[in-house]
């Protein structure tokens, strides 16, 4: 592994989403590896490495986060509430990309230190993901 | 070089340099550059870019103001605002999405701050 290079992990339950964002950072030439959580549950074994994701080698803490808010199981403002409280995890940049436009999650996310928030009619403007940039734009300056 | 143009407006002026020398190393092409809001608007009617970076702190027509005259009559418009920790934050971020915006980036605090994040954003291209 080259120790430059960006570990990100995916936290998003659509399948569609998930291929779009996967999309836009593989066009990066940005040095990267990307895992995928499809629920806050999973996403909390990650970081922990509890469960299928025992092996810290496979699955080392992630440079980045990028996370959805609304999620199965655990919801993605309790994971990133989890992430902040822990001393080990609070450095990971947190990316909030998020269909919601509540007042409430908004505030709350700025609360618990996301470095930013993005909503998704921006950036999964159709299938294909034309501002597949954007990601790019906000990984550059966390 | 990637598609998105990005259209910055941005007060101060180490930040503006900060951000266009490292976008254009990532590849993007920086359309033009604000210092204040009206220059804001011109540029952004004058250039039409993919993105648009805008503090919120701008002097003359404050960056919300600008976002809400761009989205009004441009909905589809992507504005990431660009913030500071203070206080009042929270709301201003709040109010800006409610003006348009489609999200925000926080500003790293310090010029050195900034130099060390984007050293390290650059050392992984």
């Amino acid at each position: 592994m080259n120790k430059k290079e960006l570990k990100i992990l995916i936290v998003e339950d659509q399948e569609e989403h998930v291929l779009i964002m996967k999309n836009a950072l593989e066009k990066s030439e940005r040095a990267q590896r990307i895992w995928v959580c499809r629920d806050g549950e999973a996403a909390l074994d990650f970081l922990y490495n509890r469960g299928a994701f025992a092996a810290k080698t496979a699955y080392p803490k992630p440079d980045v986060i990028l996370l959805d808010l609304r999620l199965p199981k655990v919801d993605g403002l309790e994971v990133l509430k989890q992430i902040k409280a822990d001393e080990k995890l609070k450095d990971i940049s947190v990316i909030v990309l998020t269909a919601s436009e509540r007042g409430e999650d908004i505030i709350e996310a700025y609360k618990d230190d996301v470095q930013s928030y993005l909503l998704k009619s921006a950036f999964i403007v159709s299938k294909t993901g034309k501002m597949e940039g954007l990601l790019d734009v906000l990984l550059s300056i966390r | 070089m990637k598609h998105e143009k990005i259209l910055i407006a941005e007060k101060s002026t180490f930040m503006r340099i900060m951000l266009k020398t490292v976008l254009e190393k990532l590849g993007f092409e920086i359309l033009g550059m604000a210092k204040d809001g009206e220059d804001a608007l011109a540029k952004y009617h004058d250039l039409k870019p993919d993105i648009m970076l805008v503090d919120v702190d701008l002097d003359g027509v404050d960056g919300i103001e600008v976002t809400r005259q761009i989205s009004a009559g441009d909905p589809a418009a992507v504005i990431i605002m660009l913030v500071v920790e203070c206080p009042d934050t929270p709301e201003i971020i709040v109010e800006a999405v409610r003006a348009g915006a489609k999200g925000y980036i926080r500003k790293p605090l310090s010029e050195g701050e900034i130099e060390k994040r984007i050293s390290g954003a650059l050392e992984r291209t």
